[in-house]
C-alpha cells in the first residue's frame, strides 16, 4: 500500500504524542482512530472529490486521512472561496490544494498523497521533538507542514498565523515553519525577548522570497538555530533549500539538477524551472538577478507598477526598507494616482523611539524618485493574508 | 473644502520627505518655483484627496498654491 497520509497516522498510533490545534490536542491514536471512524462511513467516494473547508484544524486533518483512505480526493477549499470549481470526479487518494493566486489566479492543484510523503525527507537530528507550524492548513505549505510533523515529530502544532512563537513553542521546539511574513510579525512582537525566546533548532520558511535583513534578524536573536529556507510552491511542490545564511540561492545550481529532482534556468530576468531539461521550462513568475555567485530574488513579475511611465518593483522597495536599521517590517502598494498613475506607498513596522525621517533619508539614498514611497503610515504591525503571506 | 493651510502643510509635508524642511511655503508660491515635480503634484494631491475624503478636480490646472487651495471635488463620477 502506498503511504499517504491515513497511513502515516496509523504507524503513529502506537507513539506518544500528537497535534495540538486551535486550543484542541489528539494523540496520534485518537487523530487515526477518528480517521478509520470517518472511513467506515465513506461509501461509493473512491475516485471523487470531495470538498473539506469545516471544522476545526484536527477535524480536518481527520477528514483527510478518512478521505485518503477512502481513496478520495479532498480538496482543501478556503471558507468563502468559490471562484474555483471542483469536479465531481477526482484523484484517487489526493488532496486538491488552491494556490495563492501568487502565479496567477488561484486554481486547484492535485497531489498523490503517496507523491507528498515520498518528497518529506527528514535528517535524524531533526526527528522527534516539538514541530510547530504557522502555515494555514489549506495552503501547500501547510499540507507539507501537517506531513513532515505526522512522520517526524512527536508533537506537532498547526498554530494560528497570529498565535505567539513562545505559547506554541512551550519553551522549545525542533522545528517552526512559517512565511517570512510571519516570521518578520514574530520578531516585530516582541518575541525576540531574551527572556521568553523558546529554543529554536530549526527554523523553516517559505512561501515568499527571505531577504538579507530577515535572514541576519533571525540568525541574531535564534544565534544556534539552522535556517532553511524553502522555494517551493502548490504548481510545482519543493524545488530547493537554502541554508547558508544568504538570501537567494548559488548560481551555481543554475543548468543542474536539483536533488529534487528538478532543473533550474533563468530565462529573461525570470525563474524557470523543468522536471527534465528536454521539456519546456515552466516559468515561475519569480524575477531575479544575477549577482556574483548569487541568484537573488526581484519580486514578483506581477508585482511592478508604473509610476509616471516607469515601472517599480513593489518587492524591491520592500527589500530596500527593511534593510533601513530602524525599520522592522514594510509592506509596499501602488496608490492610483490620476496623474502619474500610482505612486508608491509603504506601511512600515519601526523600532521603538525611531521617526520616519531616517526611514525617508535611507529611501533618498538608496531609491530613484519614482521609486521612493511617497506615503509612509507606520503601524504597529502587518497584516498576514489568509496564506500566510504579507506584502503583494 | 481645501484651504491654503491645508495646501501649505501637504506641501511641507511632500517637502520634509525630499529632505527639505526649511522651504518657505505661501500662497502665491508657485509649484515650479518649489521644485515640485509632477510626482510630488501627485503626493500633494493623493495627500489633499484623503483629507477631503474625496477625488478632487485639478483639471483647471495646477500652478500655484492657491490652484491647490481651491480645488473642488470632482463631479464627473
Amino acid at each position: 500500500m502506498t503511504l499517504g497520509l491515513f497511513t502515516a497516522l496509523t504507524r503513529r498510533a502506537a507513539s506518544a504524542g500528537g497535534i495540538e490545534a486551535g486550543g484542541e490536542r489528539a494523540t496520534w491514536a485518537e487523530l487515526a482512530e477518528r480517521a478509520a471512524e470517518q472511513n467506515r462511513r465513506h461509501d461509493g467516494v473512491a475516485g471523487r472529490c470531495v470538498t473539506v473547508h469545516d471544522g476545526t484544524p484536527i477535524e480536518r486533518v481527520a477528514a483527510l486521512a478518512a478521505l485518503d483512505a477512502a481513496g478520495a480526493q479532498a480538496v482543501l477549499a478556503r471558507a468563502g472561496d468559490d471562484t474555483v470549481a471542483v469536479t465531481a470526479a477526482g484523484e484517487a487518494s489526493a488532496v486538491g490544494i488552491l494556490s495563492s493566486g501568487t502565479t496567477g489566479a488561484p486554481h486547484l492543484q492535485t497531489w498523490s498523497w503517496g507523491t507528498l510523503v515520498a518528497a518529506v525527507r527528514v535528517p535524524a537530528a531533526s526527528r522527534g521533538g516539538r514541530w510547530v507550524s504557522f502555515y494555514p492548513l489549506d495552503t501547500f505549505a501547510g499540507v507539507q507542514a501537517l506531513l513532515f510533523g505526522v512522520l517526524s515529530a512527536d508533537e506537532l502544532v498547526l498554530a494560528d498565523a497570529r498565535a505567539s512563537l513562545a505559547t506554541a513553542c512551550d519553551g522549545e521546539a525542533r522545528v517552526v515553519m512559517a512565511t517570512p511574513s510571519i516570521w518578520r510579525r514574530i520578531l516585530v512582537l516582541g518575541d525576540g525577548d531574551p527572556d521568553t525566546l523558546p529554543r529554536v533548532q530549526v527554523i523553516s520558511m517559505g512561501g515568499e522570497a527571505a531577504d538579507q535583513p530577515l535572514l541576519d534578524r533571525l540568525a541574531q536573536t535564534f544565534p544556534h538555530a539552522r535556517i532553511v529556507h524553502v522555494y517551493a510552491s502548490s504548481e510545482l511542490g519543493s524545488v530547493f533549500s537554502v541554508s547558508d545564511g544568504r538570501a537567494g540561492f548559488p548560481q551555481a545550481w543554475l543548468e543542474t539538477r536539483r536533488p529534487s529532482g528538478i532543473w533550474l534556468t533563468v530565462t529573461d530576468g525570470v525563474l524557470h524551472v523543468s522536471r527534465d531539461p528536454s521539456e519546456p521550462p515552466i516559468a515561475t513568475g519569480d524575477e531575479v538577478r544575477l549577482d556574483g555567485d548569487r541568484v537573488l530574488f526581484r519580486g514578483r513579475r506581477r508585482g511592478v507598477i508604473n509610476v509616471g511611465g516607469r515601472k517599480v518593483r513593489l518587492e524591491h522597495v520592500a527589500a530596500v526598507l527593511r534593510e533601513a536599521p530602524v525599520v522592522l517590517d514594510a509592506r509596499v502598494y501602488g496608490i492610483p494616482s490620476r496623474l502619474v498613475g500610482s505612486i508608491v506607498g509603504a506601511d512600515i513596522v519601526l523600532a521603538a523611539g525611531t521617526a520616519t525621517d531616517a526611514v525617508h533619508a535611507h529611501c533618498r539614498a538608496r531609491l530613484a524618485a519614482h521609486e521612493r514611497p511617497r506615503r509612509i503610515t507606520v503601524v504597529p504591525v502587518l497584516p498576514i493574508g489568509p496564506t500566510g503571506k504579507g506584502n503583494l | 473644502m481645501i484651504t491654503v493651510e491645508h495646501a501649505v502643510a501637504a506641501i511641507r509635508e511632500v517637502l520634509a520627505g525630499k529632505g527639505r524642511s526649511d522651504v518657505d511655503v505661501h500662497a502665491d508660491s508657485t509649484l515650479a518655483e518649489l521644485d515640485l515635480d509632477s510626482l510630488d503634484v501627485a503626493e500633494v494631491l493623493i495627500i489633499l484627496e484623503q483629507q477631503a475624503g474625496t477625488e478632487l478636480d485639478e483639471s483647471g490646472g495646477l500652478r500655484t498654491v492657491a490652484d491647490l487651495a481651491g480645488l473642488r471635488p470632482r463631479t464627473d463620477g
